[in-house]
């Protein structure tokens, strides 16, 4: 068990899962409290078009990436706020945009694929030490802002108009929590991929919503649920040879399976 | 000279095209309980949201201690609110003390507790919110209100889903806290019962205004009639007679 632990890319892996372990669940206990999972899905579609629109112009990939996604954030906050359409019909108008603007661009980009294929799944045990850095860096900055965020996200929650009448600006909490996601999910998808970007942000806060009962008691047990499940699984991954992320995600679901069942009062 | 704590001239809401509420006038005077009553659909919840700047005006203005409400910035902590009824997700696992921490964040664990001896539901702190009971809830909602110590409380039918001897308890709290806390009290009712038994003023409305002055000057059996569109009556209870 041990002797893996002597490679440099395994200790890599280890470090950035176990800290994306951590942070993802961090920002997901207020995508599952405010049913954002549905967004954090249309970011990573907007991947899509951020690549495709990278190879086209010729840009690098990464920050074109994130400034489509930021737009596309940006073009939800402002259409949720001058119409009364629900919500999910909002995220999914757009999801459908930027999944067909980057099949149409990608298509016009004919053998375009290899930086398509890394997003898309993402490769864990491929980092290299400066992808460990930048995971330190957007790790620990996603933690202060949470914790910045902390009371406005809560009474956001609760209820919108009660704590707009009581002064906190409702739309700029949104702004800065979607942006905020937008970023973590877009830089995560390299690394990790679309499925266990989306995997970490809801099933650790899932399975801790449902052995809790209070919302630090959530926080604190979805951080612990991502980041053990994050080390089981890669561990499972190398005894079983099998793909890391995908190991990951198995692992977090059992434990939310286990929550499931052994939820109080169900 | 009145101290008018809320000014609201000649205001008009427009919510999908429709105008919802038409040309309304109202002046709040500091320490008074002012009820708004007017049948379903009457705008009395969208006049509540217009005073809070939760929706836009199509025309006329609003102030609050002086400022318009769109400027209120920093004065917003002098207002409190306690809505119709929090519609959130009842399985979120939140305690009574996140909730309110959540709103007044720097409030020691002794002001929460007062708080919650003062509205009755002290033992409460540690329950999920979504535990409680709806007037329970209500309750504590009003314990937030008190923590931040606002000078005005907006109420949007606070005890709508509570049983009768809820409701009246409920209502006994907020007079005993306005009394206490000095506080202008607006709350939005269908109940007559309620706006006679502790209200000052009394505006009635069905898009426009009806009426405005002290319940037993306002309400007549014709404005009631006005306001309902039926046969409906204040008797004074035995009870209640001096």
């Amino acid at each position: 068990m041990m002797e893996i632990l002597q490679y440099p890319f395994f200790q890599r892996a280890l470090i950035a899962s176990v800290l994306l372990g951590f942070s993802l669940p961090l920002i997901g206990v207020f995508v599952v409290t405010r049913r954002l999972s549905f967004f954090s899905e249309t970011i990573a579609h907007s991947a899509f078009t951020g690549l495709a629109l990278s190879a086209l112009l010729m840009t690098p990939a990464m920050p074109t990436v994130i400034a489509v996604a930021v737009l596309v954030t940006l073009a939800i906050v402002f259409t949720l706020h001058r119409t009364e359409i629900p919500t999910d019909t909002v995220i999914g108008v757009y999801l459908a945009l930027c999944a067909g603007v980057g099949i149409l661009l990608l298509g016009v980009l004919q053998g375009y694929q290899t930086g398509l294929f890394q997003f898309l799944f993402g490769d864990i045990l491929a980092l290299a030490w400066e992808d460990v850095w930048l995971v330190v860096v957007m790790c620990a900055g996603s933690v202060v802002a949470v914790l910045a965020m902390w009371n406005a996200l809560l009474r956001v929650s609760v209820h919108r108009e009660m704590a707009m009448a009581m002064g906190t600006s409702a739309v700029r909490v949104d702004l800065l929590f979607l942006v905020l996601l937008a970023v973590m999910v877009t830089l995560s998808l390299k690394l990790i991929g679309i499925v266990l970007v989306t995997a970490m942000l809801l099933l650790p806060a899932a399975a801790a919503r449902n052995l809790t009962r209070s919302f630090r008691g959530m926080t604190l047990l979805a951080c612990t649920i991502g980041g053990v499940s994050s080390v089981l699984g890669l561990y499972a991954s190398y005894w079983f040879g099998t793909a890391s992320g995908a190991a990951i995600v198995v692992t977090a679901a059992v434990v939310f399976i286990l929550s499931v069942v052994f939820r109080r009062g169900g | 000279m009145a101290d008018i704590v809320l000014d609201v001239n000649s205001v008009s809401v427009e919510l999908g095209g429709a105008r919802v509420i038409e040309d309304i006038t109202l002046q709040v005077e500091r320490g008074s309980t002012v009820a708004i009553i007017g049948p379903n659909g009457a705008g009395k919840t969208t006049l509540l949201r217009a005073v809070l700047g939760l929706v836009p005006l199509a025309s006329g203005s609003i102030t609050l201690f002086g400022v318009p409400i769109a400027q209120l910035g920093d004065l917003r902590k002098r207002v409190g609110y306690v809505p119709q009824r929090l519609e959130y997700d009842r399985y979120l696992p939140l305690t009574v003390k996140e909730m309110l921490r959540a709103y007044v964040p720097h409030a020691l664990l002794s002001r929460i507790e007062y708080a919650l001896q003062e509205v009755g539901v002290h033992r409460m702190l540690h329950h999920p919110i979504g535990k409680l009971s709806g007037g329970q809830l209500q309750r504590v909602v009003i314990a937030l209100n008190l923590l931040r110590e606002p000078e005005i409380l907006f109420l949007d039918e606070p005890a709508t889903g509570v049983d009768v001897e809820g409701e009246s308890r409920f209502y006994d709290i907020i007079e005993r806290l306005r009394e206490q806390h000095h506080l202008t009290v607006v709350l939005v009712s269908h109940d007559l019962s309620v706006v006679t038994r502790y209200a000052s003023q009394v505006l009635c409305m069905n898009r426009r205004l009806l009426c405005f002055g002290p319940p037993a000057r306002a309400l007549d059996a014709e404005m009631i009639r006005l306001v309902y569109g039926q046969d409906v009556a204040l008797y004074l209870h035995q009870e209640h007679q001096p």
